[in-house]
């Protein structure tokens, strides 16, 4: 087990010595259940320490079936300061950073950030990629940077860099483009662009477009995504090249009463040289005006291109025919969720899915279901649930699980 | 027959009824206050909310008392003995009224002699409905140049711990859409404006996080509508979901996370459960099914053959090797051949271009 939850302990132990200004927030759940990790807890904290100073902890400690092998790591534990007239602000420690059209990154360091005349924003960032616990690899590192600009009250656009090492050898180096803003009060708009430097090419482009009349929202969206861009330059098979992936479509929500939403989400999927289709449609209805009861049901069919030609060949009868390969087309589903409130304490829900994949040597359904009943009394909630499903792995399993949280608040 | 038919239209009239309280259509609960209609009539805002213009924003809301309706000689004879808010008054409105106090900085006291008493400089919504009373930010700045503030996303200079308040956003970042799907293309351009209310490091790496514990909808599980990646049923839908979309894994998880949870799992290579067909490496293009495979998703191959298990792919794709040439037609790359993967096998002072 590493030292990481020790040392975050220690750090917002301190942080909570020091709080004055706004309360320091302070969670944890502990976690238990039948199947692994048979135990979990999982420690969130996080306040100001005072008005240019904050800082935040996530942390965990796991169980897993072999109860002498304990895991555990810090997710999060970085101090954010800020210049007291908001010039400028840095965050150190370990955190996840969004920086314009790169994609989050995980890493040990520092991310600071300076606000420039004409709404100009620099940001430059530095340090190891995260690895489980806090280990680090010799030579691990990354490093860059955004510009960006705020386009009057309505949106902001901006440029980025990201330059990766792994092991010394350049991993990844990647310049992205970032824009959206709200073109009207009905309509939002966004993209992001992000390139491949190594091989040239496009790792990422997303563009979604919102139109919001009356009672109905429109938005239309399409991605573009490379996955070779996703492993490190480094791999062989990075050398396999450019084979994207694109999704296209359009996604409506109409509030057909004002306690019902109709969702309808079609695209066209492309992968693999194959295209295929992705449709949702889903109702939800409130049960009162908060929406502390609600109801929903989602019927889904998405496409996924085979692994390769139908193999007639001896006892093969077609791609993952043996009931152990990853080939076979894609799914259709349905899916029905409620949460009911009891009482004011006492809360029921269940979730039910149901899915028949295309290729049915695995398996003509893959049931899955779990109703629970949480309860929740000031600062404390708990939950106890029974997750119950089939799947291509097993014929069945049930297992158990059970939630005990408490919430501080400390002055 | 007749009585039959009429059965059936009172059944279905007592069914859309209440299917209307259902939806929401006739709550039959309290309705909005009418402040259009006092407002046509010409009563002053400080007739009923009498407390604005000399209390302070640290008491009871501006909320009229059924004294100050019952006082006006239109109302003198209350129709229900009941609170006259209880049921002539949105509880939401009322709600949002009272999170305002707790989570605004605010005084009515400083504001009303600017304007003479006339609230609708600011409460402008009244003019059109009976909803929307809260003035927006927009209102504000049309007086207040808080620019510098917005630069710096100094929020607290206006509101008090935003993060608890549980405003969302009017515009842009609204989240009333499949935000799941749309955060990551809108968050990119304005992460600052994320921040605001989200504390960005943990928040993100709750999903993000290179080594989760547990997602959202696992530590939730007795809320089916947290908003999570992998609901449900994921676990058997995996491998079908990770090819549709071939890179939307590597977005967050890294290529060990593959590898360990199939050898845990055991669903590996040299398991009794070998991920790959029968039939996985053919002799000829039309047979094999691997290459098609690892040029559609390399990073899936790269989750258990990346770093040493590489040396399996060289033994057959290396020049001259039996798989040949690895490259897809118009390869280039800026990575000298000398540093890896080149190096594996364009051995330094080879002339293989």
């Amino acid at each position: 087990m590493s030292r990481a939850p020790h040392i975050a302990s220690l750090l917002v132990l301190a942080a909570a010595a020091r709080a004055e200004a706004e309360p320091l927030r302070l969670r944890a759940d502990a976690f238990a259940s039948s199947a692994s990790p048979v135990g979990l807890v999982d420690v969130t904290a996080g306040g100001e320490i005072n008005d240019w100073l904050r800082a935040d902890a996530v942390v965990w400690l796991g169980a897993g079936a072999a109860i002498d092998d304990p895991d555990a790591d810090v997710l999060v534990i970085a101090a954010h300061a800020r210049s007291p007239k908001g010039h400028g602000e840095a965050t150190l420690g370990r955190f996840v950073l969004n920086v314009g059209a790169l994609r989050p990154l995980h890493l040990d360091g520092l991310d600071a950030r300076v606000h420039l005349p004409y709404r100009l924003t620099a940001e430059a960032f530095a340090g190891a990629p995260v690895v489980q616990g806090l280990d680090s690899r010799s030579w691990d590192w990354l490093a860059g940077g955004r510009i960006g600009r705020r386009l009057g009250d309505w949106g902001s656009a901006g440029v980025a860099f990201l330059e990766e090492r792994d092991h010394g050898e350049l991993s990844t180096q990647e310049l992205g483009l970032d824009a959206g803003g709200a073109i009207d009060r009905k309509s939002d708009a966004s993209a992001r662009l992000a390139i491949d430097l190594i091989s040239s090419a496009v790792a990422l482009a997303e563009v979604s477009a919102v139109r919001r009349m009356g009672d109905v929202r429109v938005e239309l969206y399409a991605t573009h995504r490379s996955p070779s861009h996703l492993i490190p330059a480094t791999s062989l098979f990075s050398v396999l090249g450019d084979s994207p992936a694109q999704h296209g479509g359009g996604r409506a929500r109409w509030r057909i009463a004002p306690r019902l939403d109709l969702d309808l989400d079609a695209g066209l999927r492309r992968a693999g040289g194959e295209t295929g289709i992705d449709i949702t449609g889903k109702a939800t209805l409130r049960l009162d005006d908060k929406g502390r009861g609600m109801l929903s049901i989602e019927l889904r069919r998405e496409d996924a291109p085979t692994c390769g030609p139908t193999i007639t060949t001896g006892a093969i009868a077609r791609s993952g025919s043996d009931g152990s390969g990853i080939c076979g087309g894609g799914w259709t589903g349905a899916r029905g969720a409620a949460r009911v409130p009891i009482d004011a304490h006492f809360t029921a829900s269940t979730e039910l899915e149901l899915v028949r994949p295309d290729d049915q040597t695995r398996g003509n359904w893959w049931p899955w279901a779990i109703a629970a009943l949480g309860w929740r009394a000031g600062n404390w909630d708990a939950a106890l649930a029974t997750e119950a499903s089939a799947s291509p792995e097993y014929s069945h399993r049930v297992d158990v699980i059970a939630r005990l949280g408490r919430r501080w608040e400390l002055p | 027959m007749r009585i039959s038919r009429r059965a059936i239209a009172i059944a279905l009239a007592l069914g859309l009824a209440a299917c209307a309280g259902v939806l929401g259509l006739r709550s039959g609960g309290p309705t909005s206050f009418p402040h259009r209609a006092h407002v046509l009539k010409g009563i002053a805002c400080t007739t009923c909310h009498k407390t604005v213009a000399t209390s302070g924003d640290d008491d009871a809301l501006h909320l009229p008392d059924d004294a100050t309706c019952t006082s006006s000689a239109c109302h003198a004879k209350p129709h229900d003995p009941k609170p006259c808010l209880g049921c002539h008054a949105d509880p939401m409105a009322i709600a949002g009224a009272a999170e305002a106090r707790v989570h605004l900085k605010f005084s009515h006291v400083r504001h009303l002699p600017k304007f003479s008493g006339n609230c609708m400089r600011c409460h402008v919504g009244v003019a059109d409905s009976d909803v929307q009373l809260r003035p927006t930010m927009q209102t504000c700045f049309g007086c207040h140049d808080h620019e510098a503030h917005q630069n710096a996303r100094q929020c607290d200079a206006c509101h008090k711990d935003l993060a608890d308040e549980g405003t969302l956003p009017q515009s842009h970042l609204t989240h009333d859409g499949d935000w799941l799907h749309e955060h990551g293309a809108r968050a990119g351009a304005a992460a600052e404006a994320c921040a605001s209310c989200h504390q960005q490091e943990s928040f993100c790496a709750q999903c993000h996080g290179v080594t989760v514990a547990a997602l959202p909808a696992r530590l939730h599980m007795d809320d089916p509508f947290t908003a999570s990646v992998h609901r449900a049923g994921f676990r058997s839908r995996h491998a079908i979901e990770a090819r549709a979309e071939p890179g939307a894994c590597a977005t967050c998880h890294t290529p060990t996370t593959c590898e360990s949870c199939h050898s845990r799992e055991g669903v590996a290579a040299g398991s009794n459960h070998n991920p790959h067909p029968p039939g996985w490496i053919g002799l000829t293009r039309a047979t094999d099914q691997h290459g098609r495979a690892a040029r559609s998703d390399p990073a899936s191959c790269a989750a258990c053959h990346g770093g040493a298990g590489e040396t399996l792919c060289v033994r057959c794709h290396q020049v001259g090797g039996i798989g040949g040439n690895p490259h897809p037609p118009g390869w280039s790359s800026r990575q000298p051949l000398g540093a890896l993967p080149c190096r594996r096998c364009h051995v330094l002072g080879s002339t293989v271009p």
